[in-house]
């Protein structure tokens, strides 16, 4: 068995700039921190800070200028598109900060969208999809679109996607930036539970005004710095 | 079949650009078969009558002409009498060398035949023609056929002492059926009338090629013709080997002198134009649909930027996307296409055929399937072709940039 204190996540010397009409922009630098495995870990930070790119970047959504992000002993630097794309479909759940959810698929088909390339058969697929909304109780809404979803709906199939895989690590981007302070809290009771209970590394990126005391990590990200707040 | 599933579900989504689209499919290759088949159709309307356009001509050697083995010339007693062609008096060809010519491979059927300009003891003149109904393939293109037939029957082999008379003939000289008609000494029974149009070696009187022999030996003294003709008529295989046959004869006797109807070339050229501006127009369609087929993907690729963005953040491959996008495109083209080729048949079965060919022989034009599979080979390749752009520009779409724009 892995120990609590395994690294699954290591980031050094992270530096994000954007080019744009006026110049160049620097949205962090030298952003250096690690991720036990089984661990929550917050990144806290005002809209606009980097949170969502150093989450991408985390991800293999996006590259970095510079730095190294070391995810399960593999440099996501080192992989090309293809590569990341299947890491990111076995090993990473990605919450987006406003569910992103492909509005003409059922909720039942946008969860199954994350599943389709793994070589399951339909039946599997099926029982893992089923098992999923049951879960998080919305086995109800399975053949619904998104648009006849509520928020917190919405939410949880965004989060049935991301765990579909079973990975080893969920990024959130503002899971709850969308909810009102009540589903806010329920959902990442929610989400901790499940981390809890199936041994899942999280990292949230949250502006959040709700209590962080479930993390076992809280880092801020201001004026293009990662500092250790807790 | 997950994929194709969800290809189908974003094709319901943009009902619209969806419906547009198998429209164009379903347009193009109606009308790609449609038009095929009419131009298919119309080529083998074109192509019975070019056959028999063009397709025979008479021989003959003018009696002016250095003399040949295979050819004599022998004179009538009686002044302005003799073997003529459109005028010009003609030497004899021996009928062996017009079983020389049946063996050349582009001849189909050669015939022996007598021109003969006639002068009876009133110095009517009036031109026979003996030809052997047993070659009735050189003679009916050449003389006078069946069909030709106003009123009366034509001259069957066993006839014997009758003979047809061209229709202008037997006005001019009040005969009518049954009437019976001195030439020199014999007498013959008119058989039928017949209107030949325009023919090589059209006559006033046509009648069995021995009899004519025989009559016309009564009045060539001491040189009697023997196996002899002054005029070969032939038919060749096929328009196109006209020029093969006359060349093979030339060659056999130079001194031939050919007559034709040489109309073949210009009808088909201009059936040729006819077929090119077809393609030509199936081209332009074909390239039009497919461009606004690829148009049309392209846009939706671009409206869903957002949605390939989060598909290729949750793991989705650069080929998973490119199979995604080909799929809606192929199946809009496969749909498109199999309503078109239901369709064309549909509406060429309601359209007489002669309102599309005006030379057509039956009541509708016919449907080759190869044609509809042809037709739904190419609305799949363009389907390929249409989606191959946007594909290829969906797989280029970076994750980070679609979901920074949203």
């Amino acid at each position: 068995m892995i120990g609590q204190t395994e690294t699954i996540l290591k980031c050094e010397n992270l530096a994000k700039r954007f080019q744009t009409k006026n110049g160049e922009i620097e949205i962090f630098k030298d952003v250096s921190f690690s991720v036990n495995k089984g661990e929550i870990a917050i990144i806290k930070g005002k809209s606009g800070a980097g949170k969502s790119t150093l989450l991408w970047i985390i991800g293999g959504i996006e590259r970095a200028n510079s730095g190294k992000v070391i995810f399960e002993g593999h440099s996501l630097d080192e992989m090309n598109n293809q590569e990341l794309a299947v890491m990111r479909r076995k090993k990473i759940g990605i919450i987006f900060q406003n569910f992103n959810l492909v509005p003409s698929w059922t909720a039942f088909e946008n969860v199954e969208s994350a599943l389709i390339h793994d070589g399951m058969s339909k039946k599997e697929r099926s029982e893992k999809i089923c098992s999923l909304f049951s879960e998080f109780e919305i086995s109800d809404r399975i053949d619904n679109l998104p648009s006849e979803l509520s928020i917190g709906q919405q939410q949880r199939v965004a989060i049935a996607r991301a765990i579909a895989n079973e990975p080893s690590l969920i990024i959130a981007d503002e899971p709850t930036g969308e909810l009102d302070q009540e589903t806010a809290i329920e959902i990442i009771t929610h989400l901790t539970r499940l981390v809890k209970n199936k041994s899942l590394t999280l990292i949230i990126a949250t502006h959040g005004t709700y209590p962080l005391d479930f993390a076992d990590r809280i880092f801020q990200l201001s004026d293009g710095i990662l500092s250790r707040y807790y | 079949m997950a994929l194709l599933r969800f290809a189908l579900r974003e094709l319901k989504r943009r009902r619209l650009r969806t419906i547009t689209n198998i429209l164009g499919y379903t347009l193009a290759v109606a009308i790609m078969v449609m038009l095929v088949n009419a131009i298919v159709y119309s080529k083998q309307m074109a192509d019975n009558i070019l056959t028999s356009t063009g397709t025979h001509f008479i021989a003959s050697v003018p009696a002016n002409l250095p003399s040949c083995p295979q050819c004599s010339l022998k004179l009538s007693d009686n002044k302005d009498e003799g073997f003529v062609v459109y005028g010009v008096p003609t030497k004899l060809i021996s009928v062996k060398f017009i079983n020389e010519v049946n063996k050349i491979n582009a001849v189909k059927d050669a015939s022996k035949c007598l021109l003969y300009r006639f002068r009876n003891n009133k110095g009517e003149i009036s031109s026979i023609a003996g030809f052997d109904p047993l070659n009735d393939v050189a003679v009916s293109t050449t003389t006078c056929a069946k069909t030709d037939i106003i009123s009366g029957s034509f001259l069957m082999p066993n006839d014997k002492g009758k003979v047809m008379l061209e229709e202008a003939y037997a006005k001019l000289k009040g005969f009518n059926l049954g009437d019976k008609l001195n030439i020199g000494k014999d007498q013959f029974v008119v058989a039928g009338i017949v209107n030949p149009g325009i023919r090589p070696a059209k006559a006033d009187i046509y009648m069995h090629f021995d009899e004519a022999e025989q009559i016309i030996n009564k009045r060539m003294g001491n040189s009697p013709i023997n196996n002899e003709a002054n005029v070969i008529l032939v038919e060749t295989k096929s328009s196109k080997l006209q020029e093969e046959a006359i060349s093979s004869m030339k060659k056999l006797l130079p001194n031939l002198v050919f007559s034709s109807y040489a109309c073949y070339r210009p009808a088909a050229s201009v059936m040729g134009i006819n077929e090119k501006s077809s393609y030509l127009l199936l081209v332009i369609i074909g390239v039009s649909t497919i461009a606004l087929a690829l148009r049309s993907q392209l846009s939706s690729v671009i409206e869903r930027r957002r949605d390939i963005g989060i598909l290729k953040a949750i793991g989705w491959t650069d080929g998973d996307v490119v199979k995604q996008v080909f799929y809606e495109s192929i199946i809009q083209a496969l749909i498109g296409g199999l309503i078109g080729c239901i369709i064309a048949p549909l509406i060429l079965m309601i359209i007489p055929a002669n309102s599309i060919v005006s030379t057509a022989t039956s009541s509708y034009i016919t449907i080759s399937p190869i044609v509809m599979l042809v037709g739904l080979s190419l609305a799949i390749i363009g389907g390929v072709v249409a989606g191959v752009f946007p594909a290829l520009s969906a797989s280029r779409h970076r994750p980070a940039d679609a979901l920074r724009s949203i």
